[in-house]
């Protein structure tokens, strides 16, 4: 159970921030400007470990359900600051040379993070950010046998589109790209040094939930 | 503010230079084969099915042998499960004789006070396995105490439980498991770097029909 306690407080707390973003009222002048959106889509990731026992072999996630709940408050226009809970959810599987895939275990991967959108023309807009992501597994076996390892830093861009019909909708197109370091506790264990930089690009539709009124 | 992302864009960009992942030494302890051939079973039998006699602690003893096999695997390659009826099981393991009192095994210095053993039995063929594993283990005649008498059957039961992964060898390093007289209460690194390739040799022997 090595290296489960200090990941397990980060989880546990990353999880209470992500909680209270969502339930916390945010102030009156605050709440009249921010608007609270959600979007659903799908996530490629790239290959999380790349090894060779015989022959080599991947082990990837595939593609999956993602879910994103953002909180945004205007600065000074045409910029925009993100508050964001992503969760996604997949299988975790090894895909040999010979075309055999076997599953490991499914795995919920949790981010929150802050980025800071601008405007652009044409109902287009792009974001950058940075914040903390954590692998969740369903089981503790295989690569996940001594769990998900600790919460690492991951970096974010986005690109959305409002179609001129969609924005009185709230609706969005939003291609998000983001990269973290993967290593498991089980993988150090096995001889791992490195971690795997996992690039993960997700599509999605987004749609706003709530506006503050004007004050 | 208006170079902010691009700022961010570089952090980023510099996060995803930083050194690719070396993969690490996977290099065997011990020879696994049977007289050449290779048996293990493959992905579409998995999960293994695992008979334990119901008598005595056998079950504690299997359950916790499969469990720190499948530990040993990172990527997938095997899984186990106890089943309550031998009809259905592709590993049958069960006392030869005599049933040994369940008492908390003796964590102190090992004693062989038993003896284990595991028959693979081949069709006509030759290439193929016609039924289940056959495991069975054995009091031997000597002074040990029903604690070390236990001791002695949990780790001679993990040391089956390898032969009947396809570990047909025995290892010579007495801090293996897979040693002809298993020393130890655990797989070791030698013991994980063997059945790992082992596991991603393609095997030449079939498993038993079901």
């Amino acid at each position: 159970m090595k290296g489960v306690g200090r990941p397990g407080r980060w989880r546990v707390g990353l999880v209470c921030v992500g909680w209270l973003f969502l339930s916390a009222r945010p102030p009156d002048r605050l709440s009249a400007q921010a608007s609270l959106s959600a979007s659903l889509g799908a996530r490629y990731s790239s290959t999380l470990v790349h090894d060779s026992i015989v022959s080599p072999f991947d082990i990837r996630l595939g593609i999956s359900p993602a879910l994103t709940l953002a909180v945004a408050l205007p600065l000074e226009a045409p910029w925009t600051a993100d508050v964001t809970l992503d969760a996604s959810y997949g299988a975790v599987s090894r895909h040999d040379q010979s075309g055999t895939v076997a599953p490991i275990t499914h795995v919920t991967i949790l981010t929150l993070g802050v980025a800071l959108r601008r405007d652009l023309r044409h109902g287009f807009s792009a974001s950058a950010g940075a914040g903390l992501l954590a692998y969740l597994p369903a089981e503790h076996i295989g690569i996940f046998r001594d769990g998900g390892g600790p919460v690492v830093p991951m970096g974010t861009a986005a690109l959305g589109y409002s179609p001129p019909l969609a924005v009185r909708r709230g609706l969005a197109l939003e291609a998000r790209y983001d990269l973290h370091g993967f290593l498991t506790p089980a993988l150090r264990t096995e001889g791992f040094v490195n971690s795997t930089v996992v690039h993960r690009v997700a599509l999605a539709v987004r749609y706003r939930l709530w506006k503050g009124s004007p004050p | 503010m208006r170079y902010l992302p691009l700022a961010v864009a570089v952090a980023v960009a510099g996060v995803a230079c930083h050194e690719p992942t070396l993969p690490p030494n996977h290099t065997p302890a011990y020879a696994f084969d049977y007289f050449g051939d290779v048996f293990h079973w493959p992905q579409d039998r998995l999960s293994v099915r695992f008979f334990a006699d119901t008598r005595g602690a056998m079950r504690t003893y299997v359950q916790r042998g499969v469990n720190l096999w499948e530990q040993q695997f990172l990527y997938g390659e095997f899984r186990g499960v106890l089943v309550p009826d031998s009809t259905h099981a592709d590993v049958i393991v069960v006392w030869a004789d005599s049933v040994p009192p369940d008492v908390p095994p003796d964590e102190g210095a090992p004693i062989k006070a038993c003896v284990g053993t595991t028959t693979p039995e081949f069709d006509v063929s030759g290439v193929a396995l016609a039924g289940p594993i056959h495991t069975s283990l054995a009091v031997l005649m000597s002074s040990a105490t029903p604690a070390q008498l236990a001791a002695c059957m949990r780790r001679t039961v993990l040391h089956e439980l390898g032969h009947a992964l396809g570990l047909f060898q025995e290892a010579s390093d007495s801090l293996l498991i897979m040693n002809f007289t298993p020393w130890v209460n655990a797989p070791a690194d030698g013991d994980r770097r063997t059945v790992e390739v082992l596991y991603h040799t393609p095997p030449t022997i079939a498993p038993p029909p079901r």
